[in-house]
């Protein structure tokens, strides 16, 4: 009689007495709580602002400065690999900051409830730069594929070599670096079709007249303020919403200023103790994911990582030196290499394509279920699904698991 | 030909959700139409209009957290994400006592099914209350009631709940003809207990 076989029970279930007509007050109420969350929602982070956070985060945990210096390192790396280079398309004062040579400038980061970070930077074309923050001194060349931290108190060097890297990205660490990263922010805050520039006229900033005008990229507004006559950016402000709410200040810039090449030199002085850490850029391994995810477990009670973003990676990092007492000891090329370890195995993640159908289910997963499926995806060219278990073992499957959490992971 | 014509259209609710990413009024305008939708599906299930309303704000609440990384193109997509959450949503509240006990009490109050419309399922035209229904739906598995959620509170088709649960369709139908057959069962039983128990009174008295 009826094409539906339940045809009685949803003539049932239709008759359910409640009144499920939600009251206009109540909607306009959540209305405005939910678009204020959209407001003040985090914006897509550019390289250069997810890399400060991700200082901040090793900050907060007082990690080491080798070893926040290693991951740092190793964040920008994931940071370099898995963005795009977007067109070319800058506006006249934008050239500006482009077309310079050579730069010093203040950087002043300030994260919601912390002090602020002070840091003076240099940079020296084509890709060096030198920062110094609290008598630290890191001096990084991307095109050589080096960088050296190096601890005047301690006096201890930290260098680092990228190792086996892939053609595509050898051109692409160029603009591994902070000057190159707030260029770039602002080629895409150009370039983006939802921000909008709104001039801000005049205003004076320490007896000087700047011209300001200010990007409205969704969640991370930039305020931008030259000098009239040279078109010279002056001071570059920016906030990202967070939480937490950082403010980025860029001011005292000098552009095409006499920079002595020795500022900006990878050898390491004499009388320090030198630390080599070998950064391997060579495509990361499932095994590799499963000793992050062993890593990860081992320092969190069982439980899987809330995600493998850099927060989550400096985060979990993080958390490993400290539960395993590496932050008590001397730090040591092993321990560095360690804590590189982590930063693999989540790169692993967030390189698998779309294709791969990655699934990712860590709600209520604990350590050491060989039956609960974890993780799951499809390698190139595979019918096949690699499943990891809670246990870490790794099983191949004609069907992606049924968890009823599991979010997808390919991008 | 039409096959094609349709592929080609710009359906402009899909290149709402598209904007609703980056845009306040486009995300606005998407809460306007599917707020409703989800609170319905929460308040019939839920049965607790104060309950209903906490789970839907958490629902769209996550959704403006998550907007800008959803990777759906089209206006299906964003209600099978949104029946999805609000689905998992549900099932953890019903996972705490207290809420399942305010959902069995609001539905002692629903008083009792038209038998017109619970004889035919039952094959019995004694009635039964709104109150047991609700308590062996909150007995059966969670993917059960799930799915029996999904289908007879938020209205979705068989292929829409497969997408909200990443099932495959065939196992969605099999699923929801079992669930039912189980709830049904449950039913029955609790009628012949519950026929029992009004035959017992005389034989409760003799004993004692």
């Amino acid at each position: 009689m009826h094409d539906d076989p339940h045809y009685d029970w949803e003539k049932l279930f239709n008759q359910v007495p409640v009144d499920a007509t939600s009251s206009v007050e109540q909607r306009e109420n959540v209305k405005l709580r939910v678009l204020g969350a959209f407001k003040s929602r985090p914006a897509p982070r550019s390289r250069h602002i997810t890399l400060q956070a991700i200082g901040h985060t090793l900050m907060k945990y007082k990690v080491p400065h080798g070893i926040a210096a290693t991951l740092f390192v190793a964040c920008a790396i994931w940071l370099i690999q898995s963005s795009s280079t977007p067109a070319f398309a800058l506006d006249r004062l934008i050239e500006k900051l482009m077309q310079a040579k050579t730069a010093r400038y203040d950087t002043i980061v300030t994260v919601e409830d912390h002090s602020p970070l002070k840091r003076k930077c240099f940079y020296l074309e084509p890709v060096h730069i030198r920062e110094e923050a609290d008598g630290v001194v890191t001096i990084s060349d991307w095109s050589a594929h080096k960088s050296i931290s190096l601890d005047p108190k301690t006096m201890r060097a930290t260098v680092f070599s990228l190792r086996n890297l892939p053609d595509e990205l050898k051109n692409g660490m160029r603009d591994g670096n902070w000057f190159e990263g707030v260029r770039q922010t602002l080629r895409v805050a150009t370039k983006d079709p939802n921000a909008k520039v709104t001039s801000l006229g005049e205003k004076q900033f320490d007896g000087r007249t700047l011209v300001g005008a200010r990007i409205e990229v969704p969640g991370m507004p930039m305020t931008f303020w030259s000098d009239p006559v040279t078109q010279l950016p002056v001071r570059i402000e920016s906030t990202m919403a967070g939480p937490p709410k950082t403010e980025i200040v860029m001011t005292n810039f000098e552009f095409n200023i006499e920079l002595d090449k020795s500022l900006f030199s990878l050898e390491t002085p004499n009388g320090y103790t030198v630390a080599d850490v070998n950064v391997d850029l060579s495509p990361p391994s499932e095994s590799e994911l499963v000793t992050a995810l062993r890593m990860c477990t081992e320092v969190s009670n069982g439980e899987f990582p809330s995600g493998f973003d850099a927060f989550s990676m400096g985060k979990y990092a993080a958390t490993y030196i400290h539960k395993k007492g590496l932050d008590k000891k001397e730090a040591t090329t092993e321990q560095f290499q360690e804590t590189i370890k982590i930063a693999r195995g989540f790169q692993f993640v967030l390189m698998l394509p779309k294709e791969a159908d990655a699934h990712y289910a860590r709600a209520g997963a604990k350590y050491g279920d060989a039956e609960r499926a974890v993780l799951w995806y499809k390698p190139t060219g595979s019918d096949k699904y690699r499943v990891i278990f809670a246990d870490l073992s790794v099983r191949e499957a004609n069907e992606m698991p049924t968890v009823a959490d599991a979010i997808r992971l390919s991008k | 030909m039409t096959n094609s014509h349709q592929k080609d259209r710009i359906d402009p609710e899909d290149e709402m959700v598209k904007l609703a990413r980056t845009d306040r009024d486009a995300f606005g305008g998407l809460f306007d139409h599917f707020y409703p939708i989800i609170f319905a599906y929460c308040m019939r299930r839920l049965a607790v209009r104060a309950n209903a309303e906490d789970v839907a704000s958490e629902v769209f609440l996550r959704v403006a957290q998550g907007i800008r990384d959803f990777p759906g193109l089209c206006v299906e997509d964003f209600r099978r994400w949104l029946f999805r959450i609000a689905t998992n949503a549900i099932n953890a509240q019903l996972r705490q006592s207290i809420r399942r006990r305010e959902l069995l009490e609001a539905a002692a109050y629903m008083g009792r099914i038209n038998a017109s419309v619970s004889a035919p399922l039952l094959d019995d035209a004694s009635p039964i209350d709104w109150h047991e229904v609700y308590e062996e739906l909150g007995s059966l598995s969670d993917r059960e009631q799930s799915i029996i959620s999904l289908r007879f509170f938020g209205g979705l088709k068989h292929e829409q709940i497969a997408d909200v649960l990443d099932l495959k369709v065939g196992t969605i139908r099999v699923a929801l003809s079992r669930a039912l057959d189980s709830l049904r069962d449950r039913l029955r039983k609790r009628k012949v207990e519950r026929r029992s128990a009004s035959d017992s009174p005389r034989g409760d008295y003799e004993n004692a």
